[in-house]
C-alpha cells in the first residue's frame, strides 16, 4: 500500500496569524521531512478560501506544489484535487505538462468540480447545480486527458461548456506516455464513469464499511468500457481535521465537529474508529493507497511520528530514505 | 541600471525536438548561472504556443516561475507578461500572492491583454478586438491590484468581463505594501493609464527614439490622477530574436525577419544598430531596468558573456549591483 502525505496549506486555518513567508518555509520543511521519512507522495488540494475564516491564509495549490516539486526531488506530486471549474481546462493541461516536466514525470493531476459556492461566488465563477458541474468536469477531463497524452495529435473539441480548436500542447508530458489523472468522490454514475474512462487513480471518500460496495460498482463501470479494473488504483484518505479517537499530537489544529462536515461527505463522527483501526480495514480491503492528512503539522512534526506508529499498528511500514540536499 | 534576464522557455522554438526534462534542466542552469553572474532578476512570459510553426515546446510561465523560485533563491522573479485574458483575475491574484510568499517577496507580476489570436482560439478563450481586450485587462488590473494590497479590505466588482463578490484573498502578499505589478506596451489610452494607476513598473516595448514622447504622455497620465511618475520604474528590453549588428554569439537561435516582430516598424528592425548602442541609449534615457532577452541561451552560456561585454561598452556594469534583492 502506497502512503501519501497531505501538506498543510491553510484550509483548516493552520496558518492563522502566520507571515506568508514563514508559512511557506514550514510547508517546505514538512514536505522534505515527509520524503525523508518514506512517504511515497505529497499532496495538496484546491481551496481558495479557508474553511472557517476567509481572512486566514490559504495558498494556491498549483503554485505551492510546483515549488515543492522543484525542491523535493523524489516523491510523487499529487493534487487531491484541483477545482477544475475555477480554471480554463486547456490552461490546466498546459500547466500540468510543465509541472510533469519539472517533476520528471511525478505528477498525479486530480480534478474535481468544487463543492463550495462561497469560493465560486467570491472568485467570480459560476456555481451551477451538481449535475451541471459534473458535466463541466466531464468536458474538462476530455480536453485535459487528450492534451496530456504524449502521442495524441492536435484536436478540436467543441463542448457545450468548454472548447479547444486544433490545440497543440507541447510538451504534452514530462516524458512518460501520459500525465497521470485522478478524480475524487464516490458518485456511482458520473464520478465512477469518469474514473473508468480517464483516470489512473480514484480517491474514494467513503468510510471503510461502504468501500467494498463502491468498488463493486467501480468494477462494473470499468467493465462497461472494457477496462481492466486492476489498472485503476483506489485510494482512501484521512482528514487532518477529523477527531479520530485517541489522537495525541494535534498541535494547535482546530478539529472539525459534526456540524462542520459538508453535506457531500457521508461520515458519522460518532462512529469514527481510531486511525490505526481505519488503516487496518483499508489493508484488509486491499486499497491501493492512503493519502494522510495529519493534524498540527505546522506546529509540530510529532503528528508524523504518531501517524507512522498508527500505520505500523496496521502492518504498514514506511522506509525512510536518505536526506536530499 | 538593474539588469534582468529573460529565460528561454520555448516560445522562439528554442527547444524544438528537445526532451522536455532536458529543456527544464537547461532553463534552471541558465537561471542559476544568471544569478551567480549578477543579473538581479529572471523573467518568463506567457505563450501557449511557440511563435513559429511546428509542435515546439512552449512551457507554462507560471509553473516555470513557481518551480524556479526555490531553486534560484536570491534574484527577482518576474512575469513579462502574463496574458490576463487567459485566466480568472481573482485566481491570478491568489496564485500571485502564493508565489510572492514562496519567493520571499521577490515577485513582479506583469500583465497584458494578449496579442496572438491563434493562441486564444486554440485554447478556447474569447479574443475580442483590442479595445475590448484592454477593457478586460483594466478590470483584471483592478481586481488583482486590490486583491494583492495588504491594506485593502474584501471587495466586490461586477465588470463586463470579470467579477468578484466579497473577495478576500489571504495572504495578499509577502512584500509590503503588495505584490509588485508591471504592465508592458506603449498604448497611450489604456496601457499608460493602467501603468499610472496600478503599476510599480512600466515596460516600454519600443525603440529608444520613440521613448521621450511616450514619457511625456505618461507624465500626463500620472498627473491626471496625482501620481508622481518617478514612483514608476521604467523597464526596457533587448529582444533575443533581434539581429543586432555585429552580434557574434547566436547559439543556433532562429532570428526574426524584420516583419516578424510583433510591435516594431520593420524598417527600424532592419536598420537596427549594435546592442551596446541600444543599451547606452536606454541608460541615457534613465531606464531603471533592462529585461534582457539573449539569443542562443538554450545552447550556450556564451551569449551571457557577450551581453555583459555590451553592457560594459555601454557604461552599465551590473556587477556593481548587489545580487541580493531587498524583500
Amino acid at each position: 500500500m502506497k502512503i501519501g502525505l497531505l501538506l498543510p496549506q491553510g484550509y483548516f486555518s493552520e496558518f492563522a496569524g502566520w507571515s506568508p513567508v514563514a508559512a511557506w518555509e514550514r510547508i517546505l520543511e514538512i514536505a522534505q521531512l515527509g520524503e525523508r521519512l518514506g512517504f511515497d507522495s505529497l499532496w495538496t488540494g484546491e481551496h481558495v478560501l479557508a474553511k472557517w475564516d476567509p481572512e486566514h491564509p490559504v495558498f494556491d495549490c498549483v503554485t505551492l506544489h510546483t515549488a515543492v516539486a522543484a525542491a523535493v526531488p523524489r516523491v510523487d506530486i499529487g493534487f487531491g484535487v484541483i477545482n477544475s471549474t475555477l480554471r480554463n481546462p486547456a490552461m490546466t493541461a498546459k500547466m500540468a505538462s510543465t509541472l510533469d516536466t519539472i517533476s520528471d514525470g511525478r505528477l498525479i493531476l486530480g480534478l474535481g468540480c468544487g463543492f463550495k459556492p462561497s469560493e465560486a461566488d467570491a472568485f467570480g465563477v459560476a456555481f451551477p447545480d451538481m449535475k451541471e458541474r459534473l458535466a463541466i468536469l466531464g468536458e474538462h477531463f476530455e480536453i485535459i486527458s487528450r492534451m496530456t497524452r504524449r502521442d495524441d495529435p492536435p484536436f478540436t473539441f467543441e463542448g457545450a461548456r468548454a472548447r479547444v480548436q486544433d490545440v497543440v500542447n507541447a510538451p504534452r508530458t514530462g516524458g512518460g506516455d501520459h500525465v497521470r489523472l485522478a478524480i475524487g468522490g464516490h458518485g456511482p454514475n458520473v464520478t465512477f464513469r469518469l474514473a473508468a474512462k480517464y483516470c489512473d487513480e480514484i480517491n474514494i471518500d467513503l468510510p471503510a464499511e461502504s468501500m467494498a460496495e463502491a468498488r463493486v460498482v467501480l468494477t462494473d463501470r470499468c467493465a462497461e468500457i472494457g477496462r481492466d479494473p486492476a489498472t485503476l488504483r483506489v485510494v482512501a484518505g484521512t482528514n487532518p481535521a477529523w477527531p479520530y479517537p485517541g489522537l495525541k499530537a494535534i498541535g494547535k489544529q482546530r478539529l472539525m465537529r459534526k456540524e462542520d462536515l459538508p453535506a457531500i461527505m457521508p461520515y458519522d463522527f460518532d462512529a469514527l474508529l481510531p486511525r490505526a483501526d481505519e488503516f487496518a480495514q483499508w489493508v484488509e480491503l486491499g486499497i491501493d493507497g492512503v493519502i494522510c492528512g495529519v493534524p498540527g503539522l505546522v506546529d509540530t512534526a510529532e503528528g508524523l511520528y504518531e501517524l507512522i506508529d498508527d500505520l505500523r499498528t496496521a502492518g504498514i511500514e514506511l522506509t525512510p530514505t536518505a536526506a536530499t540536499a | 541600471m538593474k539588469v534582468g534576464l529573460v529565460l528561454p522557455q520555448g516560445y522562439f522554438n528554442e527547444f524544438e525536438g528537445w526532451e522536455p526534462v532536458l529543456a527544464w534542466s537547461r532553463i534552471v542552469e541558465v537561471a542559476q548561472t544568471a544569478e551567480r553572474l549578477g543579473f538581479e532578476s529572471i523573467w518568463t512570459g506567457e505563450h501557449a504556443l511557440s511563435k513559429w510553426e511546428g509542435e515546439s515546446i512552449a512551457f507554462d510561465c507560471w509553473a516555470l516561475s513557481s518551480g524556479l523560485a526555490p531553486l534560484v533563491p536570491r534574484v527577482g522573479i518576474g512575469l513579462i507578461v502574463m496574458n490576463a485574458t487567459f485566466h480568472n483575475g481573482a485566481m491570478i491574484a491568489k496564485a500571485a500572492s502564493t508565489l510572492d510568499a514562496v519567493s520571499g517577496g521577490r515577485l513582479t507580476l506583469g500583465l497584458g491583454a494578449g496579442f496572438k489570436e491563434n493562441e486564444a482560439v486554440a485554447y478556447g478563450h474569447p479574443y475580442p478586438p483590442l479595445n475590448d481586450r484592454m477593457e478586460w485587462l483594466s478590470e483584471q488590473f483592478e481586481i488583482i491590484w486590490r486583491a494583492t494590497r495588504q491594506s485593502e479590505p474584501p471587495f466586490s466588482i461586477a465588470g463586463t468581463y470579470a467579477r468578484v463578490d466579497g473577495l478576500a484573498n489571504s495572504p495578499r502578499s509577502a512584500r509590503v505594501p503588495g505584490v509588485k505589478l508591471l504592465i508592458g506596451g506603449h498604448g497611450r489610452k489604456y496601457t499608460l493609464r493602467l501603468a499610472a494607476r496600478y503599476c510599480d513598473e512600466l515596460n516600454l516595448n519600443v525603440f529608444p527614439d520613440e521613448v521621450p514622447e511616450l514619457l511625456d504622455v505618461f507624465a500626463e497620465r500620472c498627473a491626471e490622477i496625482g501620481r508622481d511618475p518617478a514612483t514608476v520604474e521604467l523597464n526596457c528590453g533587448t529582444n533575443q530574436i533581434m539581429r543586432y549588428r555585429n552580434m557574434k554569439v547566436t547559439g543556433g537561435q532562429r532570428f526574426a525577419e524584420p516583419h516578424e516582430l510583433a510591435y516594431q516598424d520593420p524598417a527600424k528592425v532592419a536598420a537596427v544598430g549594435t546592442r551596446a548602442e541600444e543599451l547606452a541609449a536606454w541608460s541615457e534615457l534613465g531606464f531603471h531596468r533592462i529585461t534582457a532577452g539573449i539569443p542562443g541561451l538554450h545552447n550556450t552560456d556564451e551569449g551571457l558573456y557577450e551581453f555583459i561585454d555590451d553592457c560594459r561598452t555601454a557604461g552599465i556594469d551590473f556587477f556593481d549591483q548587489p545580487s541580493v534583492v531587498a524583500t
